[in-house]
């Protein structure tokens, strides 16, 4: 067997550099443990700005609704809101309710997450569809979503009174962030002086 | 001979508009016609004005300056106007009485006498703070740029909200109410009604 015939001083030397370097390293090595802990950490960082970046996000939708409304591609056509408005006459609907329902949606789920949501239809058929996020069976485009919803939510809605048209809103979503998000939209659209009136509208 | 199809401006009652319009002439000016404003439809999808400081032109709406579109027309087929406003104000008490309400307002150098309230020629944005803007209070309104002139023999006074006074009659709270009972009252076209100033 071959065996190295090297002085014991050197090996000694070495054994105590590699003791020395071995040390070194494992200190700068985290444990297990360690790894486990800055793990949750982290993870519990990240959930920890996801969730307020998301609050912030509502924030400033409940703050600055004007310019949500204004600087998002609201993606509302002139063929969708001249289907809206010609869906709501001919079904009696209230068209400023469902005009604001239909911008609440497309702010929360805007055209890519449609897309997506459309794609997914793939997997589970049942879901919410088009740019009035209605519940189906099967996936339904924009003017599908407008003309359900219209039908089976806002019909005869037109001239509703404050407390009925809170009603068909909950019916639509029952939250109070909701309820109010649609209220500040309707109130963009429409001066608080006019809600439920038929006035100054054309004759 | 066809009948002339008159049309009226309408839907800028949102907080984006603010009761104006924005359209462009055929020499390319870009101006704002205010809500009601009667117009006649030509037809190659242009519009005659027919009342107002710019009566007489040929526009279209300048679709490019409206963001976001709410509706997908801006026009009435049909409107019937409110009889002309008749208001009355007091200087001795700077108070400006309307057939239904009265007014707290500011008035420095109206006379008294029989002026016509005109339709309002265009937004008077440069004046305007932020907090006029504001409807959490009852002193804000989105429609706020919109001034009424008054026809008086000095010119540039005008019918407005606002926290001071240059000469014109500014009113200091209830703009929003005002402003949606002054804009579609007709005295003549043109004209919203009459302002009657008196001294006490």
């Amino acid at each position: 067997m071959w065996e190295l015939n090297w002085p014991d001083e050197y090996f000694k030397v070495e054994d105590k550099e590699s003791i020395f370097i071995s040390q070194t390293f494992h200190s700068l090595l985290p444990n297990i443990i360690d790894v486990v802990n800055n793990f949750w950490t982290s993870l519990f960082t990240v959930l920890a700005i996801f969730i307020y970046r998301k609050m912030d996000r509502r924030l400033n939708i409940e703050i600055k609704i004007d310019n949500v409304i204004k600087n998002s591609n609201l993606g509302l056509s002139h063929e969708l809101l001249q289907l809206i408005e010609e869906k709501s006459k001919d079904q009696n609907a209230n068209e400023i309710l469902v005009k604001a329902i239909c911008i609440a949606e497309n702010i929360e789920r805007p055209a890519w997450f449609r897309k997506f949501e459309y794609f997914s239809s793939l997997i589970a058929k049942h879901g919410s569809y088009g740019i009035m996020q209605t519940q189906t069976d099967k996936p339904i485009d924009d003017k599908a979503s407008i003309n359900i919803a219209i039908e089976k939510y806002f019909k005869n809605t037109k001239y509703a009174s404050k407390e009925e048209i809170e009603i068909a809103i909950r019916k639509y979503n029952n939250s109070d962030h909701y309820f109010r998000f649609i209220q500040e939209i309707i109130t963009f659209i429409l001066p608080q002086e006019l809600h439920g009136y038929n006035y100054l509208r054309e004759s | 001979m066809t009948q002339a199809s008159y049309k009226y401006i309408g839907n800028v009652l949102d907080r984006n508009t603010r009761g104006w319009l924005p359209v462009v002439d055929e020499h390319s000016n870009k101006f704002y016609l205010p809500l009601l404003t009667k117009v006649e439809k030509l037809e190659n999808a242009n519009l005659f004005v027919m009342e107002g400081i710019h009566k007489g032109k040929t526009i279209a709406v300048d679709h490019k300056r409206i963001k976001p579109n709410i509706y997908s027309s801006y026009l009435f087929n049909s409107f019937t106007y409110a009889e002309g406003a008749n208001l009355k104000l007091i200087l001795k008490t700077s108070i400006l009485q309307f057939p239904t309400q009265e007014e707290k307002v500011m008035c420095e150098g109206i006379l008294p006498g029989v002026y016509k309230i005109l339709l309002p020629d265009r937004p008077h944005e440069k004046k305007m703070q932020e907090d006029y803007y504001d409807e959490s209070n009852s002193s804000g309104s989105r429609f706020c740029t919109t001034w009424f002139p008054i026809d008086t023999p000095q010119h540039n006074q005008y019918l407005h909200m606002g926290e001071y006074s240059t000469g014109c009659v500014t009113v200091l709270d209830n703009w929003q109410r005002i402003y949606l009972s002054l804009i579609h009252s007709r005295e003549l076209e043109s004209v919203i009604g009459t302002l009657t100033v008196v001294e006490e």
